[in-house]
């Protein structure tokens, strides 16, 4: 598990917020003795991977089995375990199981020093101004991978005109900053005050 | 022995926001208190409960509610909301 060994690498490293990016900053507050991004993503896999295991285990023998120590080892194993027994639930289940191993996987890749996934930011604007609404729920929802311009609604309530969760191009070489949506739509900057 | 999880998948498959989250998704930003004010004005009910381990379980609300209480909010601090009480001209 190579990404989970780089988290664990990363662990003991108290740098500085990612925000400042170096240890010169100045202190306001005692920095966390752990890698400020790596530490809680590590945090939350070793918690909901028990979990999951535990509720996996019960679909499948109808117990939860024996609750796991906090150890990194106990970690593995209960990612092992779940590996196992997604075999053995029924389909609902195990997909239900990969979207959240998948929303782990996403939050370990976005860590800044291991930097193989672009973390989503909220649309680029000028000071003062309100962001682009998102044009079919109307809340400030939008999210953009800056390098390739990917947008999408954080909503999850929020459907285009095809009935699936609005996702679009910011189109960034156009000065009207137009957005293009997968149901055609196009909405552009002068549309967003 | 701690309390053990009833359907986890739903939970962990995170419906809805704590108060939290939602401080630290929401864009023009919040801070916690403010969300906190937002969902009593705008009476957001609880969907449910966050338990992380330890502590006293957070109320978890839908993201919706949050997202939309909070456009709301948004427009009106910029004035993009006519006030009732102010009349035109």
């Amino acid at each position: 598990m190579p990404l989970l060994e780089a988290l664990y690498d990363l662990l003991p490293e108290p740098v500085a917020t990612p925000a400042t990016g170096s240890t010169h900053a100045v202190v306001i507050d005692s920095p966390a003795p752990w890698h400020p991004e790596a530490g809680p993503v590590l945090y939350l896999i070793s918690e909901e991977a028990r979990r999951l295991e535990a509720s996996m285990r019960r679909d499948v023998t109808g117990r939860l089995g024996e609750r796991r120590g906090g150890s990194d080892r106990n970690t593995v194993a209960a990612l092992r375990a779940i590996e196992q027994l997604a075999h053995a639930v029924p389909e609902e289940r195990a997909r239900a199981a990969c979207r959240i191993i998948a929303r782990w996987i996403r939050s370990a890749r976005q860590v800044a020093d291991i930097g193989l996934e672009e973390r989503a930011v909220p649309l680029p604007r000028l000071p003062g101004q309100l962001p682009p609404p998102c044009p079919y729920c109307g809340t400030y929802s939008l999210r953009v991978l800056v390098g390739d311009g990917r947008i999408w609604c954080i909503n999850r309530t929020c459907e285009d005109q095809n009935g699936h969760r609005p996702r679009g191009h910011l189109d960034q070489g156009r000065q009207e900053g137009g957005i293009t949506w997968a149901d055609g739509r196009t909405t552009y900057r002068r549309d967003w005050a | 022995m701690g309390r053990r999880p009833d359907d986890v998948p739903q939970r962990l498959g995170v419906t809805g926001w704590t108060a939290r989250e939602a401080a630290e998704h929401l864009d023009p930003p919040l801070t916690e208190d403010e969300v906190r004010a937002l969902i009593t004005i705008f009476q957001v009910p609880a969907i449910g409960q966050r338990t992380g381990g330890r502590g006293r379980p957070a109320d978890e609300y839908a993201q919706d509610a949050i997202l939309h209480a909070h456009a709301i909010v948004i427009a009106a601090r910029h004035g993009h909301l006519a006030s009732p009480y102010v009349t035109p001209g």
